[in-house]
């Protein structure tokens, strides 16, 4: 069954990863042309610092939880590694559930600031956009990323009762 | 509790969190928030951590630029440039004694310039010099420590991810941090070629001659280095003159790369995936290391503790030089243990107020701060340089890469005495900056 989640949870971390990696060419796209537009032309595109921003944000938020899939999220591992298993399997489960907690906060306090932009028309400087749409965006990226954190510390857990 | 004692309970605790493996950006964002939600209460310490990731993740321009620069490096590797950057200058250099060595030596300068990450430079040079210096004879001892000491020129010649980083902590420009890291850059390369000439010159079995090259071979061979040359002009020529943001040097740079990678019909489908893939994740890391950093910072202002010590420092009476040394043996110890982003997130915050109370240049303390990260990317026992050659060259030992490495600190040192004795070696591009 936790082979099965494990497995559907990756799948849908690529989708996500994917989508995160498909929005940088239309990006590198846009900035390029905004620099011709300026130098060439003498017309800059408007609003193309905001949908810079935006696209930098929606292709992080899209690939948190395939970057914890895949252990790319940073770690000190000088002491962790002299460890002998079990105690290594242990410390693991205490991080993970650390990780999970905090990232369950930050995704709720997420909804919660999504319903704020929501009420209160926070929008972009120069194209007037409204927030809250990218924030439900990255409330959905942390959702994954707090699911990823949550079924690795199911599998430390039963990794370190096995031993 | 006083908020002082309470910032330094919560920097033991990070230490703690750090060494038991969480991942960095967790340690810094759990003690930033439990400790700001001690000291400012539950409320504000919620408003922090509801505003704090999507500001980081979607209101930074300034940061938009690490994706595109890190795609930039990845579509050039993608293309082949380190390989035929590797033959250029071993056709100049091959053919003296350590030749090979100072040819990858010069081979990771030209990565680095379109590369801003050091483990890229030493994973990318190292699966294409070490199979040549090894058949050509070369001592395991040099080959695998050249490697490691030559990728750490990612970070300091620019493009470079860690200088972004502390661009944006410290608010200073991102281009001058580009262009000053040049020319220190460079003589770094300088000084490694040098050392290896040194170390071949008084035992040449240690790096056999490879054989000599024709003129018209070596001419014809600088044809190779076009790529690298446009992409690094784009760059630094846009900063320098003042054409480009930071941003747009990363755009307009990633775009000709891509057309580059596409005109050399090397780029692949699969090549192209692999950088998408590849620069998500690397920016996905960073900026999330970014906030948790950001929430760090905001407890450590609100403990006080970085003016504390910035007065209490300051009030011992040393003089700027001997303080600045005690500053970089303290990055050097960390160095052995830590890796060099996070040493630079969890210390940037205090030594601010000391360096800007010092009135050390803020662009020059970044050069030397990057330039003490590198050195800790080769120091035992957490040199990840060297972790990273062993995955490439599986038959050497750590010790043995890490004993191949001790003549290249020490051309580090003096490197670095060079750098903080004459400051204008970093500053003296930015200040002809238009």
């Amino acid at each position: 069954m936790l082979e099965k989640i494990c497995f559907w949870r990756d799948r849908l971390t690529i989708i996500y990863h994917s989508i995160g990696a498909a929005i940088l060419i239309p990006m590198m796209l846009l900035i390029t042309a905004d620099v011709v537009m300026r130098y060439i032309f003498s017309r800059p595109l408007l609003g193309s610092q905001d949908a810079v921003q935006t696209m930098t944000g929606m292709s992080i938020v899209f690939g948190l939880a395939y970057t914890a899939v895949v252990k790319g999220h940073t770690k000190v591992d000088a002491v962790t590694s002299h460890l002998p298993e079990k105690s290594k399997l242990i410390l693991q489960g205490i991080t993970d559930i650390l990780s999970f907690g905090l990232l369950s906060l930050i995704t709720w306090q997420s909804v919660v600031y999504a319903k704020e932009a929501f009420e209160s028309s926070y929008v972009t400087s120069a194209l007037f956009i409204p927030f809250y749409p990218f924030i439900l965006v990255t409330t959905i990226g942390l959702l994954l990323f707090c699911f990823v954190t949550l079924t690795d510390f199911i599998v430390t857990v039963k990794g370190a009762v096995g031993k | 509790m006083t908020p002082p004692e309470v910032g330094l309970i919560g920097i033991g605790v990070m230490l703690i969190l750090l060494f038991s493996g969480i991942p960095i950006a967790f340690a810094m964002a759990i003690v930033g928030f439990v400790g700001f939600a001690y000291l400012q209460g539950w409320d504000n310490a919620l408003f922090q951590i509801r505003t704090v990731p999507f500001s980081t993740f979607f209101m930074s321009y300034t940061m938009t630029c690490i994706p595109m620069f890190v795609l930039m490096g990845e579509l050039a590797f993608h293309s082949g440039i380190s390989e035929e950057l590797y033959e250029t200058v071993n056709d100049w250099l091959g053919h003296l004694p350590g030749g090979l060595a100072m040819a990858t030596i010069g081979a990771c300068s030209g990565f680095a310039a379109v590369c801003g990450s050091s483990t890229a430079t030493a994973a990318t040079m190292g699966s294409v010099a070490l199979p040549e210096m090894r058949r050509y004879g070369y001592s395991k001892r040099l080959a695998t420590a050249t490697v490691a000491a030559g990728g750490t020129l990612g970070i300091l010649i620019p493009p470079s991810v860690l200088m972004i980083i502390y661009g944006v902590m410290t608010e200073t420009s991102i281009s001058k941090l580009f262009i000053a890291g040049f020319i220190p850059g460079i003589l770094q390369a300088g000084f490694y070629i040098l050392t290896i000439y040194i170390i071949c010159a008084q035992n040449p079995a240690l790096g056999p001659r490879g054989p000599k090259t024709s003129w018209s071979k070596k001419i014809s061979s600088l044809s190779a280095t076009w790529p690298v040359i446009i992409l690094f002009g784009t760059v630094m020529g846009g900063l320098y003159f003042g054409v480009f943001t930071p941003t747009e040097a990363g755009g307009a740079a990633a775009f000709a790369s891509f057309c580059i990678a596409l005109g050399r019909r090397k780029l692949t489908w699969k090549g192209l995936v692999s950088s998408l893939f590849s620069t998500v994740q690397i920016a996905a890391f960073l900026f999330f290391i970014v906030m948790g950093a950001t929430l760090l910072s905001y407890f450590l202002a609100v403990t006080r503790l970085p003016d504390m010590l910035a007065n209490f420092i300051t009030q011992l009476g040393l003089n700027r030089y001997a303080m600045m040394a005690i500053i970089i043996a303290m990055y050097l110890v960390l160095g052995c243990f830590m890796e060099g982003l996070s040493i630079m997130l969890v210390t940037i915050p205090f030594f601010l107020p000391l360096i800007l109370s010092l009135g050390y240049d803020l662009i020059w303390f970044g050069i030397i701060i990057v330039r003490i990260v590198e050195i800790g990317l080769i120091t035992p026992p957490v040199g990840i340089n060297v972790f990273v050659i062993k995955g490439v060259a599986k038959d050497t030992s750590m010790y043995t890469i890490f004993r191949g490495i001790i003549p290249f600190l020490i051309s580090d040192i003096i490197h670095v005495s060079l750098l903080l004795f004459f400051p204008q070696i970093a500053l003296m591009l930015t200040r002809l900056m238009m």
